[in-house]
């Protein structure tokens, strides 16, 4: 479904991304990590294209440089990190923003009932249904989240790109979270990548995992399998797998 | 003991001599020039030296009166308005009468420094206070409010360069020629309204009582329309227009036709001085010009209020 | 209130401020006579014999005229900075940020000095140069923005503007002085006035702003989403290069007329945002036009007290602005913020 090859891309003149190559499958749930400043987030910006870069990236057989942004917006949702300046939209407005792309242009962009359906399934899903007239300004950081979240499941996308989603979530959001991902990525033509800082959701949930470690793949493959491999240890300077083991120990 | 109260003392002195000689120190080190004293209008003291030779002029209004009296030859410097309105020999430099070259006035040694208000409107403290406290004698004419004032700066001018009685001599042709426009004035049946616009659209400014030019209206018979205002102000279009004076004049001179820009003016063509085409302008260097020869300006105003007369 | 709703209400508030600049003023013009003329000039009414000429010139083409450039200048400055603010994702951000008041300053004093006029223009040549010259501004700062940030980010942009800004304001200062003869004048068609301008300029500006407020309205949703952040409103479909140079280039248009034909006036196009979008949401299709409208209103009124409260004298627009906008501005932002 998507396909990385010989990636190179970066801010200005220095390359953030070197010599990437990767495969993801439909029906796949990605979990990419590495140390901080390795280039996750320029990866996923890459591939929603928003950089331009060197080498090829193909969703679904098209380069997406040559994609226009409505078709690559139809197809792919990038879900940011939360920052802090924010108009006073409303919850509502907000997630409606989602289904601009499927908008017609002009001065009266109507408002479908499908458009409004989608929506209020979205909103209900994250729980902010009741909060919907709410100015998102006064949300705390988990619900903004969740409101982007939102967005992004509006867009109705067929690849879903995140960076950091768990960030400001509490556990049962976050579970929650994960679950949502997965059963909507069991339809066909789906796929999600994500970038987690918790190692543990990424063993929990991730079909697949990619190590980056300064712009290139260090390791790829089942997640299973890449999340004990000891290059992990290397990578980020501890042992992850027996410090994991030592917590669940605290728990019984 | 003494040796200190000897200190204070000469310290006082000199404060006190600073605080009422404005302008003017000792003159140049080491040499005691005789010197004398002598008061402008506005009963500031200040100590010239005895004899005058060497005149800076940073006003042409002042630089008119020189001229007037004979006395071009003990001009050293003048203000590059100066030099452009009047004929004088090329050698004498020219100065931005705003921001003069300090240097360059020091270095002429002028026994006097005339400057006028615009001088001084330069900037917040006293610009000329490094050219007094070099020994320079710098002698401020504000502008004069009424026409009397202009009399006494004349006089004060003639007796500053050492030219009393031709000073005198002009005050007196002045108050001359006043005297026959209160004469005709008395002889005015219908008095007449006069607009004076001062600057150009779309920032119109006219005047009120207390400039001299308001007295020159009043002189020869007529009534300003805003004589209840005072000073220089800013006017709205629409009290202008219902003012609806007998008599507008303008005395711009940077636009090309100043006359033609008033009456094209859409919403005033119902005035009584458009539909009559009593609009005239006045020589903007007469009725500027604070020295004798606002007699000029008296003479263009009145040909202009209760003649008809346009200005050439 | 429906937003709806609140857009008719400023609409209504639109025509009341109108009226009201109409009936007051210097002359003492009673309000049926008011009526009367303007209903003279617009329908063709006859006029009655005992209204004067003077009173019809007066209230026609003396307050109606002036109130009208008034609104048409308030709307398009009160547009320019919603625009200005979304785009550049800046709360301060204003309509003047990107360069605009310096280089139409600038194109007016090369006119002013070279005394140079288009036979076709005529007199309004002065302010089609510095229509011209706001606008090149504009594009060269925004140029700049880009080659230094290839997504010409909020903060490039008003760092680039900036720089321009200062540079033009500097050979001003230098053409100012050179050409002394001329200095008033260049400094005084800075200051903001709306006096003794006739019909003609309000049949100039109508279809700019008009043109431009259509253009904004056509993408209400692009700002929405733009102001989510440029990558965020790429990702959801946006174009969003070519919407942002549009967008800056309608606001430096509306900006530019504005300056061009009635001088600098500071304020309206900072405030009128935000107290907009305090009331109405934050939603552009409606930020828009009632920003526009309340800027129209703002400174028709500002216009009013100018020209009234020390009549015969009239105070600088200008100052107006500020004066009454400052306390206003700060009432309704803390407002909110208790």
């Amino acid at each position: 479904m998507l396909q990385l090859n010989h990636l190179n891309c970066g801010y200005d003149t220095e390359d953030v991304i070197r010599d990437v190559s990767l495969q993801i499958e439909a029906g796949k749930i990605v979990c990419l990590f590495g140390p901080n400043g390795c280039g996750k987030t320029t990866l996923l910006k890459a591939i929603a294209g928003l950089l331009p870069y060197r080498g090829t990236i193909r969703f679904a057989g098209v380069e997406v440089a040559k994609m226009k942004r409505r078709d690559l917006a139809a197809n792919i949702a990038l879900m940011s990190q939360v920052s802090d300046t924010y108009f006073d939209y409303s919850v509502y407005d907000t997630v409606l923003l989602g289904r601009y792309l499927y908008g017609s242009k002009g001065f009266f962009p109507h408002t479908s009932k499908a458009d409004e359906e989608i929506v209020r399934q979205c909103l209900e899903e994250v729980d902010l249904w009741q909060v919907k007239d709410q100015p998102i300004t006064e949300l705390s950081g988990g619900q903004l989240q969740r409101v982007f979240l939102a967005r992004t499941f509006v867009q109705e996308p067929r690849l879903i790109l995140l960076d950091e989603p768990t960030n400001h979530l509490d556990l049962k959001y976050q579970l929650e979270l994960i679950e949502r991902l997965r059963t909507w990525c069991q339809r066909p033509g789906r796929a999600v990548i994500g970038v987690l800082h918790d190692l543990n959701l990424a063993l929990q949930f991730a079909d697949q995992a990619v190590l980056l470690q300064a712009g290139s793949v260090a390791l790829d493959g089942e997640a299973k399998e890449v999340l004990q491999n000891p290059m992990v240890t290397e990578v980020f300077g501890i042992d992850i797998k027996s410090y994991m083991q030592k917590s669940l120990l605290k728990w019984q | 003991m003494l040796h200190w109260k000897m200190k204070k003392a000469a310290l006082v002195l000199i404060t006190v001599l600073t605080l009422v000689s404005t302008g003017c120190n000792s003159p140049f080190a080491g040499k005691v020039l005789p010197v004398r004293e002598i008061t402008d209008r506005n009963g500031v003291m200040y100590e010239i030296p005895k004899t005058v030779d060497r005149i800076v002029s940073l006003s042409p209004t002042l630089t008119q009166i020189i001229l007037d009296l004979d006395m071009t030859d003990k001009l050293v410097g003048v203000d590059t308005n100066s030099r452009k309105f009047y004929d004088l020999a090329k050698e004498i430099p020219a100065f931005d009468m705003m921001a003069p070259d300090a240097e360059q006035l020091l270095a002429l040694k002028p026994d006097l420094l005339l400057v006028s208000d615009m001088s001084l409107a330069g900037g917040a403290d006293d610009p000329f206070a490094l050219l007094s406290k070099n020994g320079i004698c710098v002698i401020a004419v504000t502008t004069p409010a009424t026409l009397a004032q202009i009399e006494q700066d004349v006089a004060f001018v003639a007796d500053l360069i050492g030219a009393k009685e031709g000073g005198e001599a002009l005050v007196a042709a002045m108050e001359a020629k006043l005297k026959e426009y209160r004469v005709l004035a008395e002889a005015v049946t219908v008095q007449k309204t006069v607009y004076l616009e001062v600057s150009a659209a779309p920032y119109i400014y006219s005047c009120g009582s207390g400039v001299f030019i308001n007295e020159i209206i009043e002189l020869i018979g007529a009534k300003n329309v805003f004589r209840d205002q005072k000073g220089w102000f800013s006017v709205t279009p629409e009290a202008a227009v219902a003012a609806d004076a007998d008599v507008i004049l303008t005395n711009i001179d940077y636009i090309e036709d100043p006359v033609a820009e008033i009456m094209s003016r859409e919403g005033w063509q119902d005035m009584k001085a458009i539909q009559n085409g009593t609009v005239y302008r006045i020589n903007a260097n007469a009725s500027a010009q604070a020295n004798h020869h606002v007699v000029d300006a008296v003479a263009e105003i009145y040909a202009a209020v209760y003649q008809n007369q346009k200005a050439d | 209130m429906q937003n709806g709703l609140k857009l008719l209400t400023m609409l209504i508030l639109s025509f009341l401020c109108l009226c009201l600049a109409a009936c007051i003023g210097s002359v003492a013009v009673p309000v049926s006579q008011v009526i009367k003329i303007v209903a003279n000039r617009l329908l063709g009414l006859p006029l009655s014999e005992n209204i004067s000429a003077l009173n019809a010139t007066v209230v026609w083409n003396l307050r109606m005229a002036r109130a009208c450039l008034a609104f048409l200048a308030g709307a398009a400055l009160a547009a320019s900075g919603t625009v200005m603010q979304s785009v550049l994702r800046n709360p301060l951000a204003s309509s003047y940020t990107m360069g605009v008041s310096s280089g139409a300053s600038l194109g007016a004093a090369i006119i002013i000095i070279s005394g140079f006029s288009l036979p076709i223009l005529g007199r309004f040549t002065l302010p089609a140069a510095g229509l011209l010259a706001g606008l090149l501004t504009v594009f060269l700062a925004v140029s700049l923005a880009a080659k230094v940030d290839k997504g010409f980010s909020g903060n490039t942009i008003i760092l680039t503007g900036m720089v321009f800004s200062l540079f033009v304001n500097a050979l001003l200062t230098l053409i100012a002085y050179f050409f002394q003869s001329h200095t008033r004048n260049i400094l005084l068609w800075q200051m903001g006035t709306f006096a003794l301008k006739d019909w003609s300029y309000v049949y100039l500006l109508f279809p700019i702003v008009m043109i431009g407020l259509i253009l904004l309205l056509y993408h209400s949703r692009e700002l929405d989403l733009l102001t989510f952040g440029e990558e965020q409103a790429a990702v959801m479909g946006v174009e969003t290069t070519k919407v942002k140079w549009r967008l800056l280039s309608v606001a430096a248009a509306l900006t530019g007329s504005a300056v061009a034909f009635c001088g600098v006036i500071g304020f309206i196009d900072l405030i009128a945002p935000h107290v907009v979008r305090r009331w109405c949401g934050a939603s552009h299709r409606w930020v828009v036009p009632v920003s526009a409208l309340f800027g129209g209103c703002f400174m028709v009124l500002a216009d009013m007290v100018a020209r009234t409260i020390i009549s015969p004298s009239e105070l600088p627009v200008g100052a107006i602005t500020a004066l009454i906008g400052a306390p206003f501005f700060a009432y309704i932002y803390f407002k909110r913020r208790k």
